[in-house]
């Protein structure tokens, strides 16, 4: 499609850009200011209401620079919930109190963008573009405590890495490039099929994918580029972390699997069984989700402060949604999606109630959760219930979200050992989510005072709590909704 | 009435912990008694409904055929349903459940600390229990099976002893351990299975169908193995057995009471509900090891009690020896011998409800013991904090001084130790001649499952030593001054106790009500295994 | 008599049992009234049922009632009742002494405080006798089995608060239960064994007749699973009836109540392995007999050396139990059946006599001790008594006749028994000659013996002068609920109560008449066997008379006359510790704890170490520790290593070259990538070389 009708289907992301524009005129007027985040949230809204509009239509625009499909709006609209969520708690967090609000808000809206543009692009430097986008302005983010030393290192190595790591994948992009002699996602995927010198030797596609990775992978927190995320994690903000730690690695994921399904897969589409030329990328893959998930599990036992266990235990998610990516499968997709839905929910109710521990509190530290159970049994107890679906028990969705992930591997019949992995994984996730539990219902209360969350606050934590408990029952709504998203 | 009946059976429990969640709004603060009425009620309705559903039974009847039989979507995209109902080989044990729940909720009635927590969790707990037992989707069973983790962390992790943090974690993680690897199993039936389904009763027969191999293995055995290392944890079967003594003594009385009274169970339970008729090949080729495993445990189990000088720990190791006798009987199945088969089998379902109700019985009185003298060493540690009491006998002489009490303790470690007239002698000489049988498998090979048996029959031996040990030393002698005051059990306590002794009795003297309702499904599940062609690993 | 009559000879006296265990307290002393007219009404049916028996005789019986215990389905257990002689003849046993001794103690007991408990604990007692006795089948007979242990136990360590009480009763259930595991295999192997035969069954009537029907068929195998089932039921009896080597706990057991001894350590419980054993005579092979017979003869007279050296006068007759009890089971290993039963009933009367008036004695002593206010003086001891004949008469009487009697004096019940008992080890030598002369050595031995120190007991008792003036002068005849038991028994342990025939020298008469020679479906001729006691009988009579009068003689030389020193003697056989050996019991005791217990409860301790210690906090944890550690080393190796130490050193490296450049950042976010390119690099070789 060209340029002119492309618009129409281009209008979410055009809301966004509107948004960013209005926040910065906006801010132009101290009186007007105070109108900021309700503009957000509106807009926000309104940019989820075309995107749950769009589903079902399958369209490339911008000549075959950007395609809108089920697939990316699906994304999309989880960017968008979460930073819906994320605004809101923004606005009930301590920690951002003193900061100039037009510009976090900006920044924001400049990673959604981003985000967005991360999973609809079909073309390398649409791709990389988004990337940037998003990177750029997550890299303020994170040092948004301007005064805070560790949020300004923080932001400094995302900083660095980011760029080294984008670096890298933009190499990967132009030796694609160099052999196939196109941007274009199906075009490249078309040449490599038929280039006969890739035939006889397939190292040329082990580099690029491998260069790939490594841009990917560091938005999803992947093995060995995780280094980042526990410092980054800890130093940002935490409303800011708890978006890190949903909205760009499921970008991540998205771009990931498309750019393997349609690069990669014989095919050159969804649900290709076959690894292109044979190049075992899915073993690799395999092998780095084993890595991801233990590595986060292992580390998080060790640490103390919430965040980063939190930190940890998101690289270590990003391995389990990995593993089902290593099966070339549609229900991995989906169950990878059906995930997403259910670790947005939980992840962010736990990050919330991080939030509220340091507004009331001020301890991010987990000696500081003492007896929290008996100071607010509420919040507390829903906790409980997000933290058990982290783990990933039943009754709580995350359970049935693992069943989702695992019934992808164990369908595909391959991979068993990396299942055994995943599940000795599950155990020992219990082991510091518990940790938290523990301090929080076993131990005793230093004094008798109660605490209670801010309205907002509260609202969100049960928010999330709700599906978190629901979806664990019955669950077949969403994945009817999945189900029906054409590949 | 037939047709909710189970499903009232669980969710009675539920709805009592949403009764408490709304008392606790309004008036819990000033009235925490109301908690405990509110779960009375519930497990007293539970308790009536599970003797209704008793009374309604018909032994004969399959789960395909009786009534209480409830099939119903659940998540149709997975081919999950709700699909419960009963048959001989649950039905003891939703009884067991429901009567242990009740009584359970007496015997906590001194609870402080928080009594809102504490019965909401145990109605949760309870729930989850009657759920494992009622389950016949495989799925809906994980589900209920994990669910009573969570409670029992709590149960355990805020109102057990001194060590309560590291039992709580550590039985979380242990039991966690075992059943991630039967979800892996789980899904590995359901999807080797053609049609896909959870359906247990499905699966027996979609199950034989399933012929692949894994790193050389055929799969059937890797998840034969993966169930029961799930099931075995629970049980607990030798080398799994270490969570147990940490937990039943770190928990409190009631929930020792139902950790070792149903949650032991729901390990056998689990492999004669899913492994034996789902993969009766494999039992074929797993039940000398089986045998080995029940044998070991009987021994170790009962060794390690001899030593144990923490009354709760003696009562907990011998709860690993009586497991060992379920084990050992579950091995005959395959005895070329018929009535060996069914001995062994029979009295490994029996086995499971009178240890359930005599280990309730030791539980509770030595709950009794513990809540009067605030400690329950036969004789004190030798590094014992108290410099003067060090290696010195704990009490001694009570018998006199608590005539009704000891009456009671020493006709539950009499039953503990197979007294004839108490029901535990049946069940364990049943598991004896069941493994006694087999010296051939009723596929013609020779076993030596017979020789494991003579060599278990010295648990007979051990597990009366380490009673009678502790009985002298805690009722005989001379009275410790220091326990002169002393008063003998208290009305409250006798309502728990005495109709767990009356049921062990009236099982021991006249077992048919028992035999009556398992005999039928057992055979069945006997003509199942012993129906399967065997073929080589 | 209607069968269902027989279901009183359990019920009354569990209701007994219950009564006194719920309301019996509230009554108080009275409620023993209770228990004696239950028992007594089950002593009048039980001689009913014997006089019917004797009038009618058949050998045909009925086992009946029956009653299906369990119902697999193919695996069944039914229980019924016995009803023939020799179950008549033990009801009235059990139900005879068992009202005796409950007579005997409301005098004996008087004033305890745990009074009606005590007459609670014997109706158990008789009930699980009784059951016993009527089963019809082994798994029914393992049940009551059981329940006599329990009863025995908590009769034992009736007066718990005296530690050696309560270590008895729990030596004494330990002890049976090592006999009872291999009772519980026998009867394992017998049901499977009948099983492969085509018809399972556990009731002896239904073993023997198909043993009966198909031992012409049997294979060697065959037998020798036949007589590897009927030894290891015989270990039952081996624990019950306190043969070698499980004769440890019955003296031990001497710690109860004196009464409860006479009842069940001498009478009726411990005779029941011998009871048993009777039962499965038809289907014992003579390889079995063989074992049988060994066990039996090594009791007797192994036990007869102890009881020589004992002082206590109850461990004295508890040693005379054991040899006696060797008699009867070597009675049944030779074949003897109708010797064995015989010497069971004539047993029961006159050691529950002897016991009953060594209780007397002991009653007495304890009075007098207390009335002059001495707790130190062991009332037991024979050495703190004498001359008591004057003071006690009728305990005198009634001992001297019960110890006659035992002895093998004629005229006297023992005589007959044990003269039966001889005849058939000798016949036993003749028939098979080699080894098996021991059999009759240990016969003849025992017996010497036996009138030895039976008379040493008496003439230490009741002979000589008192040894302490002042408890002799308090001593007093026992009152009449204690002497009529004792006369009565002395009266049946006449041989004439047995036989209605004044010939002292002829056993014919209504037992015999009553109890047949035995059959024996498995291999022993029983007319052989018959036969061959028919001619040693004369043999017999002669030497049993001879030694029953060298150890009378010996004794009085001993004792009476003190014409020899017997310390001095004592001293002389010390010199080769036998003196020591037989008045430490040949430290069988001493030899148990150092070889089974001590290990025992050595490697108990080191399993519960290795399970706790070791393997849960140990291997378990180590787990748990472990991944602490991988976490922990993770994460140092992370940073101090990979980032400081390599990615550093790589940084050094790179720093000589560029000396003039001053790092002025951190260098750890620098490590960071190289972290990042050095795990890149190492996947990509990694891979590539795949």
């Amino acid at each position: 499609m060209t340029n002119l009708p492309s618009i129409s289907y281009f209008i979410p992301e055009l809301i966004v850009i509107g948004l960013i524009l209005t926040t910065i005129c906006l801010d132009f007027s101290s009186k007007l200011r105070k109108h900021i985040l309700p503009v957000n949230i509106l807009g926000v809204l309104f940019v989820g209401l075309f995107v749950w509009d769009s589903f079902g239509i399958n369209q490339n625009i911008f000549s075959h620079l950007y395609i809108i499909d089920s697939f990316s709006t699906f994304f999309k609209l989880i960017f968008v919930s979460t930073t819906l969520l994320i605004l809101i708690a923004s606005s009930a967090s301590k920690e951002l109190d003193d900061i100039g609000h037009p510009e976090y808000y900006t920044l924001m809206m400049t990673v959604l963008l981003g985000l967005m543009i991360m999973v609809s692009s079909t073309n390398l430097i649409m791709i990389y573009i988004g990337i940037e986008t998003a990177s750029l302005a997550s890299y303020v983010l994170a040092g948004m405590k301007k005064g805070n030393k560790a949020s300004n290192e923080a932001s400094l190595k995302y900083v660095i890495f980011g760029s080294f790591a984008s670096g890298i994948m933009l190499y990967g992009m132009s030796w694609l490039y160099g052999l196939a002699g196109s941007t274009d996602l199906y075009q490249i995927h078309e040449s490599i099929l038929n280039s006969s010198a890739l035939l006889e030797d397939n190292f040329m596609i082990y580099v690029a994918i491998l260069m790939l990775l490594a841009g990917v992978g560091y938005k999803i927190s992947m093995v060995p580029f995780h280094y980042w995320t526990p410092d980054v994690y800890e130093g940002a903000p935490t409303p800011i972390t708890a978006f890190f730690s949903i909205a760009p690695k499921a970008a991540g994921l998205g771009l990931f699997l498309r750019i393997m399904y349609s690069l990669f897969s014989e095919s050159g589409g969804f649900a290709d069984p076959n690894p292109i030329l044979h190049v075992d990328w899915p073993f690799l893959i395999a092998v780095l989700a084993a890595g991801t998930m233990t590595i986060g599990n292992v580390l998080a036992i060790q640490q103390n402060n919430v965040k980063r266990i939190l930190a940890y235990s998101s690289i270590a998610h990003a391995g389990y949604m990995l593993m089902s990516a290593s099966i070339l499968s549609v229900s991995a997709i989906k169950a990878i999606m059906f995930y997403l839905v259910i670790y947005l929910f939980m992840n962010l109710g736990a990050f919330f109630y991080a939030i509220f521990i340091s507004n009331k509190c001020g301890v991010e530290d987990i000696e500081g959760y003492k007896g929290l159970g008996y100071k607010s049994p509420l919040m507390a107890s829903l906790m409980v219930l997000l933290l058990v679906s982290l783990t990933g028990l039943p009754p709580t969705a995350g359970f049935i979200g693992k069943v989702y992930l695992f019934s992808a591997l164990i369908e595909a019949k391959t991979f068993y050992w990396l299942a055994v992995v995943g599940i000795l994984n599950s155990v020992v996730s219990l082991f510091y989510y518990f940790k938290i539990v523990k301090v929080m219902w076993l131990d005793e209360p230093k004094d008798d005072s109660k605490i209670t969350p801010k309205p907002a606050l509260s609202i969100l934590i049960i928010v999330c709590s709700i599906p978190t408990l629901v979806l664990g029952l019955k669950w077949d709504f969403l994945f009817e909704f999945i189900d029906k998203i054409k590949f | 009435m037939n047709e909710s009946i189970l499903t009232l059976l669980i969710f009675i429990p539920v709805i009592g912990a949403l009764a408490m969640l709304v008392f606790a709004q309004f008036g819990g603060k000033e009235n925490p008694d109301g908690f405990k009425w509110i779960a009375v009620i519930a497990t007293g309705i539970q308790l009536l409904l599970g003797i209704w559903l008793y009374l309604n039974y018909n032994p004969t009847d399959t789960v395909l055929t009786s009534a209480f039989t409830v099939q119903k979507e659940w998540i149709p995209q997975f081919n999950i349903q709700y699909y419960i109902g009963v048959d001989g080989l649950s039905m003891p044990m939703v009884l067991l459940t429901a009567f242990l729940s009740f009584i359970c909720v007496i015997s906590s009635w001194k609870i402080t600390k928080s009594p809102f927590g504490f019965f909401a969790l145990f109605l949760l707990l309870d729930a989850g229990m009657m759920g494992v037992f009622v389950s016949l989707d495989f799925f809906l069973f994980y589900v209920f099976w994990e669910v009573m983790l969570l409670p029992m962390y709590f149960l355990i992790g805020i109102w057990g002893g001194p060590q309560r943090q590291y039992a709580a974690i550590k039985f979380f993680l242990y039991t966690l351990f075992g059943s991630v690897f039967m979800l892996l199993a789980m899904l590995t039936l359901y999807f080797y299975s053609d049609p896909h389904t959870f359906n247990l009763i499905a699966l027996i027969d979609t199950a034989k169908t399933i012929d692949a191999t894994l790193w050389g293995f055929q799969i059937k055995y890797l998840i034969w193995l993966c169930l029961f290392i799930g099931f075995a944890i629970k049980v607990p079967v030798f080398p799994f057995h270490t969570w147990l003594p940490l937990a039943h003594v770190e928990a409190p009385t009631a929930i020792s009471v139902i950790l070792a009274g149903v949650l032991l169970k729901m390990g056998t339970y689990g492999l004669l509900r899913i492994s034996y008729p789902l993969l009766p090949g494999e039992v074929y080729h797993f039940a000398t090891i089986l045998a080995v495993l029940g044998v070991i445990n009987i021994i170790w189990g009962a060794a390690n009690a001899i030593a144990q000088i923490d009354l709760k720990k003696m009562v907990a190791y011998s709860s690993v020896s009586h497991m060992g006798y379920v084990i050992l009987g579950m091995a005959a199945v395959v005895s070329n011998s018929k009535a060996g088969a069914e001995a062994g089998m029979n009295g490994a379902a029996m086995q499971m409800f009178n240890h359930g109700t005599i280990t309730a019985m030791l539980f509770l009185l030595v709950g009794v013991i513990y809540d009067k003298a605030h400690h329950r060493y036969i004789f004190f540690p030798k590094d014992y904090k108290d410099k003067a009491l060090a290696g010195k006998q704990g009490f001694g002489g009570l018998g006199a001084q608590m005539p009704i009490y000891s009456a009671l303790m020493a006709m539950a470690f009499f039953a503990g130790l197979g007294l004839p007239a108490m029901s535990g002698f049946i069940s364990e000489a049943l598991c004896f001649i069941g493994g006694f049988s087999v010296d051939t498998t009723f596929a013609g090979e020779s076993s030596i499952i017979r020789i494991l048996t003579i060599i278990g029959t010295l648990g007979i031996l051990l597990n009366a030593i380490y009673f009678l040990r502790a009985f002298q030393h805690v009722f005989f002698g001379k009275l410790n001054e220091k326990y002169k005051e002393l008063t003998d059990i208290s009305l409250r306590e006798l309502v728990c106790v005495v109709p767990i002794a009356l049921i062990i009795l009236i099982l021991g003297i006249y077992p048919a009500p028992l035999i009556e309702m398992i005999a039928p499904t057992f055979s069945n599940l006997i003509d199942l295994i012993q129906s399967t062609p065997i073929m080589g690993i | 008599m209607p069968i269902s009559i027989f279901t009183l000879f359990l019920i009354l006296p569990l209701a007994s049992f219950i009564f006194q265990l719920s309301i019996g307290k509230r009554i108080g002393r009275n409620s023993h009234w209770v228990s004696l007219s239950f028992i007594f009404v089950t002593l009048c049916i039980a001689l009913g049922n014997l006089f019917s028996e004797i009038s009618h005789h058949s050998d045909e019986h009925a086992s009946n009632l029956v009653f299906n215990w369990i119902d697999l389905g193919t695996f069944k257990i039914e229980h019924g009742f016995q009803l023939d002689s020799l179950s008549a003849i033990m009801l009235v046993v059990v139900s005879l002494v068992s009202f005796l001794v409950h007579l005997y103690s409301t005098e004996y007991m008087k004033g305890d405080p745990r009074y009606t408990r005590y007459f609670g604990f014997l109706g158990l007692f008789t009930f699980s006798m009784n059951g016993i006795v009527l089963a019809d089948n082994l798994i029914m007979m393992y049940v009551f089995w059981e329940l006599v242990g329990l009863s025995s136990y908590l009769l034992i360590g009736f007066w718990f608060e005296k530690d050696s009480a309560a270590n008895a009763s729990k030596k004494a259930f330990l002890t049976n239960r090592v006999g009872d595991i291999g009772m519980f295999l026998g009867i394992m192997t017998i049901y499977f064994f009948t099983a492969s035969l085509g018809s399972a069954t556990l009731s002896f009537d239904g073993i023997t007749a198909l043993f009966q029907s198909s031992f012409s068929s049997f294979t060697p195998a065959d037998i020798t699973i036949v007589t590897i089932a009927g030894v290891l039921i015989f270990c039952g009896a081996i624990g019950k009836s306190a043969q070698f080597p499980l004769n440890i706990w019955l003296p031990d057991a001497m710690e109860g109540p004196t009464p409860v001894s006479a009842l069940i350590h001498a009478a009726t419980m411990v005779a029941a392995g011998v009871y048993m054993t009777v039962r499965i005579f038809p289907f014992l092979t003579p390889q079995a007999l063989e074992v049988v017979a060994v066990v039996g003869a090594v009791t007797a007279f192994g036990a007869a050396i102890i009881a020589i050296t004992q002082k206590d006068i109850k461990k004295v007759l508890a040693y005379s139990t054991v040899s006696q009890l060797g008699y009867m089971v070597m009675a049944l290993g030779v074949g003897a059946y109708q010797a064995g039963f015989f010497h069971l009933t004539t047993h029961a009367m006159f050691k529950a006599c002897l016991f009953l008036c060594s209780g007397s004695v002991i009653h007495a002593m304890h009075h007098a001790l207390h009335h002059l206010n001495d707790h130190k003086t062991d009332p037991q001891d024979m050495s703190n008594m004498g001359g008591m004949r004057n003071k006690m008469p009728i305990t005198y009487a009634s001992m001297l006749i019960a110890t006659l009697a035992i002895a093998g004096v004629p005229l006297f019940s023992g005589f007959l028994s044990k003269d039966m008992i001889l005849a058939g080890t000798l016949a036993y030598y003749h028939a098979h000659h080699g080894w098996t002369i021991i059999l009759p050595i240990a016969g003849f031995g025992a017996a010497v013996i036996t009138a030895f120190y039976m008379f040493r007991l008496i003439y230490l008792t009741f002979h000589g002068e008192p040894a302490r003036k002042d408890v002799y002068d308090q001593i007093h005849e026992s009152p009449l609920p204690m002497a009529f038991p004792l006369m009565l028994l002395a009266g049946l342990s006449l041989a004439f109560s047995f036989t209605f025939n004044l010939n002292p020298m002829d056993s014919h008469g209504w037992f015999t008449h009553l109890i047949s020679e035995g059959i024996n479906v498995v291999g022993l001729n029983m007319s052989q066997v018959i036969d061959g006691i028919h001619h040693a009988h004369h043999d017999a009579m002669i030497i049993s008379l001879t030694v029953a009068g060298i150890g009378i003689g010996l004794a009085a030389i001993f004792y009476l006359y003190k014409l020899v020193n017997v310390e001095k003697l004592a001293g002389v056989l010390n010199f080769f510790g036998l003196y020591n050996l037989s008045y430490n019991k040949f430290y069988i005791d001493e030899i148990y704890d150092a070889i089974l217990y001590r290990p025992f409860m050595w490697f108990c301790n080191l399993f519960s170490w290795i399970d706790w210690d070791l393997y849960d906090q140990k291997f378990i944890d180590f787990w748990g520790w472990f991944t602490l550690k991988i976490s922990d080393g993770a994460g140092y190796s992370d940073y101090n290593w990979l980032d400081q130490k390599l990615v550093d050193g790589f940084g050094k490296i790179t720093n000589k070259f560029g000396q003039g450049l001053k790092v002025t950042q951190s260098g750890i976010i620098q490590n960071y990538l190289l972290g990042g390119v050095i795990g890149f690099v190492t996947i990509f070789i990694i891979f590539k070389a795949f």
